[in-house]
């Protein structure tokens, strides 16, 4: 069936697939749209499970994740360590709970959370299959390499110590 | 976040930008099917464009409901080219929705919720379509179908 809609005949299907029209309220009607509304998602909220509030969560810390990838811009504070703790709340695990879980030790966490250690490929995979497949390995290397190019292109003691190796450096003109 | 091109396949690479007082001057309701001028003062206004490009594909205008934790799409429109069976470009409204949606989860930590108030003829197929959920006379998404439209258009 086609629609009039300013001057454009368009179909109830071709409507909602470019666009959301203005629909004509008065302040009182709207005013209890809104009361409606919030009485559905309350019952909607009460009723979720827990398992799915977790997913939500979760869910919620790979777009941040992958928002971040994809800026390519590395903020020292928003590292691995970061990403870890936020995913280990997100879980609702203590860090002990969480190291049994993956099979590493306590210290390890720790040190993972206070960017003393790298994470190798293991825990990588183990945070993917830890998180029911919600946030991805990939998602995980890809962060742990953009803080390794972040190191590899800024570290003035990385350069002064590897420099006692070099010898006969190019003399090159910039 | 992209678009595809109806007739090559093509995907396009797109972003959601704030609207200016500048941009305003270009939109019209020939193009833009409604008066978006007047809006300027009660919503956040949004446009979607090609990377790089300057040319508006579509437009969005939000109203932030802070203490409901939710973000109300007011309005929403894809160009005029891009509606209809000859569309040149597909997915610029479900681009603009879940921009919205994302919206929403930054603004709202613990209920972030997107709204729309339907046509009455239009509601189911809005549910169909963004597998929106009935919130009575609205409708609206959040928690795990609020990240489904987000998954789906935004990564």
């Amino acid at each position: 069936m086609k629609k009039k809609l300013i001057d454009t005949p368009l179909t109830d299907d071709e409507i909602v697939d470019a666009m959301v029209p203005p629909v004509a309220l008065t302040a009182t009607e709207k005013n209890e749209a809104d009361l409606e509304l919030a009485g559905f998602r309350k019952v909607r909220r009460d009723a979720l499970g827990k398992d799915e509030q977790q997913l939500f969560q979760l869910r919620k810390l790979r777009v941040q994740l992958e928002e971040y990838i994809n800026t390519d811009q590395f903020q020292p504070e928003k590292n691995f360590g970061f990403f870890l703790g936020q995913y280990i709340k997100a879980a609702k695990r203590k860090q002990v709970e969480f190291a049994k879980d993956v099979d590493i030790h306590r210290t390890t966490v720790t040190n993972l959370l206070k960017h003393r250690k790298k994470p190798n490929d293991s825990l990588m995979i183990r945070l993917e299959i830890h998180s029911g497949n919600t946030i991805p390995a990939i998602d995980w290397f890809k962060l742990h390499e953009m803080e390794k190019g972040y190191e590899i292109r800024t570290s003035k003691s990385l350069r002064e110590k590897e420099r006692a190796f070099v010898k006969h450096s190019l003399d090159v003109l910039d | 976040m992209y678009i595809i091109n109806q007739e090559s396949g093509e995907r396009k690479a797109v972003e959601v930008l704030p609207v200016s007082g500048s941009d305003l001057k270009r939109v019209n309701k020939t193009r833009y099917f409604f008066n978006w001028k007047p809006l300027m003062e009660s919503c956040r206004l949004f446009k979607l464009v090609i990377k790089g490009a300057d040319d508006i594909l579509g437009l969005m205008a939000l109203i932030d409901h802070p203490a409901e934790e939710r973000t109300e799409i007011k309005l929403l429109t894809s160009s005029k080219e891009n509606v209809g069976k000859g569309k040149q470009y597909d997915r610029i409204a479900g681009c603009l929705l879940a921009f919205a949606a994302r919206e929403a989860l930054g603004l709202y930590e613990k209920n972030p919720c997107i709204s729309l108030l339907p046509k009455t003829n239009l509601k189911q197929k809005y549910i169909d379509k963004y597998q929106m959920i009935d919130g009575g006379r609205q409708l609206y998404l959040e928690d795990n179908p609020l990240m489904d439209l987000i998954e789906r258009y935004l990564l």
